[in-house]
């Protein structure tokens, strides 16, 4: 078959000689984490301090959400969703073509000593698959419909090659947590005041001008929190007919969030040990997998070359 | 050749795998050991809160305690004592000490009336209490980190390199006796 000739096993082998050293280095740095989070005691929402912690404790809700694709009530969510794209007749890959998330909306954790906001905009989620949907012949259930609809993803893709994967992760009120990232302060508004800016927001994106609601997107895509900027705020204010919130008035509180620069943020369901766990394995594969590929692709390579020279 | 091209790769894999292993735990033992002082360095910002607190807690009850000098002497020795420890040992002694004082005020002051109506001395005593909880959080905290600091550097392979930098195991913050003890409240005041 032309899929085994040796010019494309040779092209896979160079790929797997990167792969493999890519894994090495990758194992590595999952080792570093797992120490990191093995070496990093749990604090209590009480005691909690400034810089990198770890807590463990319950999800609670701020704003009760919905995971777009199961529907289901949680505190947060990220879902994706994949095509399976043909690479000519020697198979292909799923790609991803949508992915959604709550990153922007913070949760509450409360660990018996306190509660504190956590802020989940660029954590890695360590956590199962909660619902997956892969579409095929049959017919897909209604969530699936209404969320292909919503998304304009066409039906037509459901079919033949380009059948479509749906993932989704979440984690449901009162669900235990085990979260480590940066302690930090940030500007907050009290939880009523925000209640009513969101309120006020909402309004806004009533309002028939699409020009004004494109603007307010793009004001909060810009500032990456979530949340309007004061500046839009003033300018709304004018507009709206719900009074609106004084966001001069805002306060500091301490969250947990990414922090600045390239900090760890981990949020898993699993608790420590657990965790610890199963990244040893990971790093252990990744580490021992990685060399044994990278040395089982440069020997086939060294093979080939050493043929080809002799021809 | 070909043969010889895989050892130099085995080695070489080999090679970079031991210096990355070894600036792993390097690192890891750094991030344990700074763990350990800023753990220590976050309990004394709520110390030095609570140091803050004493004299206040002091003026509002010198007024209504006129015959609790001794326990209010008592604080105030115990927190010049805490001021001046410098090592945790002495640190953790001294805090015993100030925090079982502050106990026996508190459980006195229940026999004063006014003082307890006090809105200050409920805003201070509150404070107080708080500062307490906290602190005694953080106390665990500090000896969750020298512990996981002190199994690192005994354990395999942390133990060689953590030799090659001298790390000595850190002291826990335990409780004294006085911690321990219930609170002696004695009544000074005139039949």
């Amino acid at each position: 078959m032309y899929f085994f000739n040796s010019g494309n096993l040779l092209i896979y082998a160079v790929f797997f000689l990167g792969a493999g050293v890519v894994f090495f280095f990758k194992g590595f740095k999952r080792l570093s984490e797992k120490r990191l989070i093995q070496d990093t005691p749990t604090s209590t929402v009480r005691g909690i301090a400034l810089g990198l912690v770890e807590l463990s404790g319950t999800a609670h809700e701020i704003k009760t959400i919905k995971s777009p694709i199961s529907g289901r009530e949680c505190v947060f969510f990220r879902c994706t969703v994949e095509r399976y794209e043909n690479s000519g007749r020697y198979g292909g890959k799923w790609v991803e073509i949508d992915g959604r998330s709550s990153d922007e909306s913070p949760f509450y954790l409360d660990d018996g000593t306190g509660k504190i906001k956590i802020f989940p905009r660029g954590a890695e989620i360590i956590m199962p698959v909660r619902y997956q949907y892969q579409t095929g012949l049959g017919i897909p259930p209604d969530n699936i419909s209404v969320f292909m609809k919503n998304s304009g993803l066409s039906s037509n893709e459901m079919f033949g090659n380009n059948s479509l994967r749906f993932k989704e992760w979440y984690i449901i009120p009162h669900e235990n947590v085990c979260i480590l990232g940066t302690a930090e302060q940030k500007n907050c508004l009290p939880e009523e005041q925000e209640e009513k800016l969101d309120k006020g927001i909402e309004n806004i994106k009533k309002e028939v001008d699409p020009q004004k609601e494109a603007i307010w997107m793009a004001e909060v895509g810009l500032n990456k929190n979530g949340m309007g900027s004061k500046d839009v705020l003033k300018t709304e204010q004018k507009t709206s007919n719900e009074p609106m919130p004084d966001t001069q008035n805002d306060a500091t509180e301490l969250i947990i969030g990414k922090g600045d620069g390239n900090q760890t943020f981990v949020i898993s369901d699993e608790i420590q040990s657990q965790m610890v766990k199963s990244m040893t394995w990971q790093s252990f594969a990744e580490v021992f997998g990685g060399a044994l590929l990278s040395l089982a692709s440069l020997a086939y390579i060294l093979y080939e070359l050493h043929i080809g020279i002799n021809f | 050749m070909i043969i010889t091209i895989i050892v130099g790769a085995v080695i070489l894999f080999v090679g970079v795998g031991v210096l990355i292993y070894f600036v792993t735990i390097y690192n890891g033992l750094i991030v344990v050991s700074r763990n350990v002082d800023k753990a220590w360095a976050n309990i004394d910002v709520l110390l030095k809160q609570r140091h803050d607190e004493i004299p206040k807690l002091i003026g509002a009850c010198e007024g209504y305690m006129k015959y609790e000098r001794e326990t209010l002497e008592r604080i105030t020795s115990a927190r010049t004592a805490c001021m001046q420890a410098t090592t945790v040992g002495e640190s953790s002694r001294a805090e015993g000490s100030l925090a079982a004082s502050l106990k026996t005020l508190f459980a006195v002051a229940e026999n004063y009336p006014d003082l307890k109506a006090d809105q200050n001395f409920m805003q201070l005593q509150q404070r107080i209490s708080y500062l307490e909880s906290q602190i005694a959080d953080r106390r665990e905290f500090y000896n969750d980190s020298t512990n996981t600091y002190n199994i690192r550097i005994k354990e395999i392979p942390d133990v060689f390199v953590a030799n090659m930098m001298h790390m000595q195991p850190k002291e826990l913050f335990k409780a004294t006796e006085e911690d321990k003890k219930d609170v002696d409240v004695k009544f000074t005041f005139p039949q």
